[in-house]
């Protein structure tokens, strides 16, 4: 992949969301709201059971964008420089997570990348700029 | 509870966090990331915590919080066996009334410093974390 404004980043579809997967992902990020633990405390905030971190679909934003730069187009002099991310909707469990998008702007020295997740609805959940410079 | 606007400035201890192998590692496990030998980008949230304690200060239940936006600059890839300080400040904050009850808007900013065995103490990088919460 030649990083160029406009260059697609093929959506990667991941596996389905799993308990287990948000309890390794408390324990790593030491982040053990409830919310995202226990059904009843869940329900019992109006949610509809339990949701994932936002943080974890940020995290596989993160690695699509490192993928996309230093793997796919071999852009190992590049460095990310900013992340920033928007949650916009709520990643339940089983929901299926796609994480992909495109180049804003590339320049030798700097590459901007748009991307998002979508879930299995296609409906987007949280949207990532990724930024990185020489 | 005391309007939510007295508390822009407040800043959580200075508090420190061991970025291990392990720990980078199991961060990278549990976000399906490849291990590049420094910590993966969103790393960073592993210092929440210090957004945490500001929020249980305030009267805050975390089950109460939904986190909106998150932004990270990088200065220097956080690697293993750093040694991370970091302060989170509450920046800004607002209060709005509707017929459901009260919604709050925080925005905290947190700056991370790494120590390396040898070295200078070195800037590497800041978040920027935006939350709402409900009554």
């Amino acid at each position: 992949m030649t990083l160029t404004a406009g260059t697609e980043i093929p959506f990667i579809r991941l596996d389905p969301i799993t308990q287990p997967q948000l309890r390794r992902y408390a324990d790593a990020s030491g982040d053990h709201n409830a919310i995202h633990l226990d059904e009843e405390v869940a329900k019992s905030m109006g949610l509809p059971g339990v949701i994932a971190h936002g943080m974890l679909s940020a995290g596989f934003l993160g690695e699509r964008a490192l993928r996309a730069v230093l793997d796919e187009a071999g852009r190992n002099d590049l460095h990310m420089t900013r992340l920033q991310t928007r949650f916009k909707s709520m990643v339940q469990l089983g929901d299926q997570i796609s994480v992909g998008g495109v180049v804003k702007e590339a320049t030798p020295e700097r590459v901007v990348l748009d991307l998002s997740a979508k879930n299995q609805k296609d409906e987007i959940v949280t949207v990532a700029t990724a930024e990185f410079s020489l | 509870m005391s309007d939510i606007k007295s508390f822009i400035g407040r800043e959580a201890p200075i508090t420190p966090y061991h970025a291990t192998e392990e720990k980078l590692k199991a961060f990278c496990a549990a976000v399906g990331a490849k291990y590049r030998g420094e910590a993966p980008p969103t790393f960073m949230a592993v210092l929440l915590p210090g957004m945490f304690k500001l929020l249980d200060e305030i009267g805050i239940p975390l089950s109460a919080v939904l986190h909106t936006d998150q932004e990270y600059c990088y200065k220097q890839p956080i690697l293993p066996n750093d040694r991370l300080t970091y302060v989170t400040k509450l920046v800004k904050a607002l209060e709005k009334q509707s017929k459901t009850g009260s919604m709050k808007f925080m925005v905290f900013e947190t700056s991370v410093t790494a120590s390396r065995a040898g070295g200078s103490d070195i800037e590497v990088g800041a978040c920027k974390t935006t939350i709402i919460t409900r009554d």
